[in-house]
């Protein structure tokens, strides 16, 4: 009898290589599922808690400021992704269906955000942003969250504009639709899974942006991703309660992910990446 | 009854012309093609009458009811693009319902002629199919069938076939051509593929930078072309130039090329000393071993080039200054060198007036 492929030692290797790639991928966030969970720690070593509960989320849950944490990171993100999209329909639009000389050059620019490190945008927009009084403002986090957002979503909804084929328009309208109609009919529907996909990276953009909102949001308005630095960081020490915090950030992403399977193609990521 | 007139009718981009037809009349339930290379303004024309463009000048009747200016919404025409324009994000039944559900018609009417005319196109069973899932002949049948099922006056085709492959292309172009007939709406055919406009037209109006320059049956357009753009754009053609040095009362006339070869042809209408081109297709040359025959149109040529095809020998056989194509059958093939010779059948050889 033939030996199934998988015992074979090719097959063998693959599986060492992805139980390799799974480890590293997933490691970290056991650790993190483990830590926020961890109430008391065995005296004599450090891989196994003596004692499992959710205390440290019932202790960060009646912190008032992680209370506000929870609600900044979740009102900010949804203005963030709103706004980037008003700006990157009417651009997308421009850019996925006109040509003109230079366009090639601004999509470019567009792109800058994504590759100047933040720390240097933060160094250069916190001088501005104080001079105009949007340092530890909600508004000016909200500004500085948009900096790298902005380029995911006008690349995913430029990339479903240059999808659309003019003659769709034509088609539509020989079968007798009326100009509105073309757009809510035809344009809208073939729109929107852009708009989405810009929306999914816009969205945890925002939820996981920290350098930026460290720099001009603090101390007033602190998101779940500053808070984590705090408890890890220089202030508390406490690993726990910064497990506990980051498990706050990771649980969106579990809709975000499935919302990205049923709704983004690979053309509009590949539109990112591009 | 659909006839459809254009009138003066006039487009142009800066200083390209891109349609400028003087008058041209689309008869009833007929199968009309516009030929011509690309950027001869057939694509223009064919979208000023669906009403994508507005022309510059001129005028547009269907049954003497003028158009121009009546959005494409309202024409009752249906067209089928060369990429198809299906809509991606509705299945086949809504892409061919899509006309009729804006005309908010009964769902069970709807239903019905939409399941008619998938049958029509022979697609009944793939209703709940998206576009992406098909074939490209398959889409390229949903557009038809969105086309057809709004029963319109007019149907409109951008080079519906140039994305499909050749041996599907043969077979779709039986298949239109029978639909059309069958259902009896006046069609508008625009392609770039003489093999195509010649086997699905009725009447076909070869154009070039943006003019018609001869209309006629497929059989009008290929055996006696009125110009040497058509003699060479339709089929191959070989040329010979010369002067009309005499015309007879049996309707024949005799060519003297430049080289003084005398060359017997039909001759139309045709005044003697007016310089003119002979045009000759490859099949109606004839050529057979020196000597064999003499008279009238038998010259003596040398094979430059021969090309062996299976079921025919392609030669090009060098003619005093002029190169001559010759189609033949395989039953002996010459060699290159050899002299050979040749014989113009005198009711095949079109002159055109230059």
């Amino acid at each position: 009898m033939k030996k199934h492929w998988i015992l074979s030692p090719k097959g063998l290797g693959n599986i060492f290589i992805a139980a390799i790639l799974l480890f590293y991928v997933l490691f970290p966030m056991v650790v993190v599922v483990f830590w926020s969970v961890a109430e008391k720690w065995f005296p004599e070593h450090w891989w196994a808690p003596e004692k499992i509960g959710l205390s440290w989320f019932k202790a960060l849950f009646k912190l008032v400021d992680v209370q506000l944490s929870f609600i900044q990171t979740f009102t900010i993100a949804p203005i963030v992704v709103a706004l980037t999209a008003l700006i990157s329909i009417p651009a997308g639009y421009v850019f996925g269906t006109k040509s003109f000389p230079g366009k090639r050059l601004l999509e470019n620019i567009f792109l800058i955000p994504l590759v100047v490190p933040a720390i240097a945008t933060g160094i250069s927009i916190l001088s501005v942003y104080t001079a105009w009084g949007l340092r530890n403002t909600y508004w000016g986090v909200i500004l500085a969250h948009m900096i790298g957002a902005t380029p995911y979503m006008l690349r995913c909804v430029s990339a479903a504009f240059e999808g659309i084929d003019p003659a769709w328009e034509e088609a539509a309208r020989n079968l007798g639709a009326t100009r509105w109609q073309v757009i809510w009919k035809i344009l809208v529907p073939n729109i929107i899974p852009g708009i989405l996909a810009g929306a999914i990276f816009a969205f945890s953009w925002s939820i996981n942006e920290f350098v930026l909102t460290l720099l001009v949001g603090f101390p007033t308005v602190t998101t779940l991703a500053v808070k984590v630095y705090q408890y890890i960081g220089g202030y508390y020490i406490t690993p726990n309660a910064a497990a506990a915090v980051s498990i706050f950030l990771t649980l969106p992403s579990i809709p975000i992910v499935l919302a990205m399977e049923k709704y983004v193609k690979a053309e509009y990521v590949a539109g990112v990446a591009r | 009854m659909v006839k459809i007139v254009l009138k003066n009718l006039k487009k142009s981009y800066g200083n390209v012309v891109a349609c400028d037809i003087d008058y041209l009349e689309i008869k009833d339930k007929e199968f009309f093609t516009f030929l011509g290379p690309s950027g001869s303004g057939k694509t223009t024309t064919l979208r000023i009458i669906a009403g994508f463009i507005e022309p510059d000048a001129g005028e547009i009747y269907i049954d003497d009811k003028p158009i121009v200016g009546v959005p494409p919404e309202k024409r009752n025409m249906a067209m089928v693009f060369q990429s198809y324009a299906l809509f991606p994000h509705m299945t086949v039944f809504d892409n061919v319902a899509f006309g009729l559900t804006l005309k908010k018609l009964p769902k069970e009417e709807i239903k019905k002629r939409v399941e008619n005319a998938l049958e029509l196109v022979r697609l009944s069973g793939l209703e709940d199919r998206y576009p992406r899932q098909l074939s490209g002949g398959q889409q390229q049948r949903v557009a038809v069938a969105r086309a057809i099922v709004m029963e319109p006056e007019v149907l409109l085709f951008d080079e519906p076939l140039s994305n499909l492959d050749a041996k599907l292309r043969e077979a779709v172009r039986f298949e239109l051509r029978e639909l059309q007939k069958k259902l009896g709406i006046t069609s508008i055919y625009v392609t770039h593929d003489q093999a195509e406009a010649l086997v699905i037209s009725d009447r076909i109006a070869v154009m070039n930078e943006g003019k018609i320059i001869q209309v006629g049956s497929p059989t009008e357009i290929y055996e006696k072309p009125e110009s040497k753009f058509i003699a060479d754009f339709i089929g191959v053609s070989s040329f010979i130039e010369g002067k009309i040095i005499d015309v007879d009362e049996e309707g024949y006339a005799t060519l003297e090329s430049e080289d003084g070869l005398k060359i017997k042809v039909t001759c139309g209408r045709i005044e003697k000393g007016t310089k003119a081109s002979l045009a000759i297709r490859p099949e109606y040359v004839e050529v057979f071993p020196t000597k064999e025959r003499s008279g009238i149109n038998v010259f003596e040529g040398e094979i430059k080039r021969v090309a062996y095809l299976g079921d025919s020998v392609d030669y090009r056989v060098s003619l005093g200054k002029w190169e001559i194509r010759v189609r033949d059958v395989p039953t002996r093939v010459f060699r290159v060198g050899e002299k050979i010779g040749l014989w113009f059948n005198p009711n095949k050889c079109v002159v055109i007036a230059r």
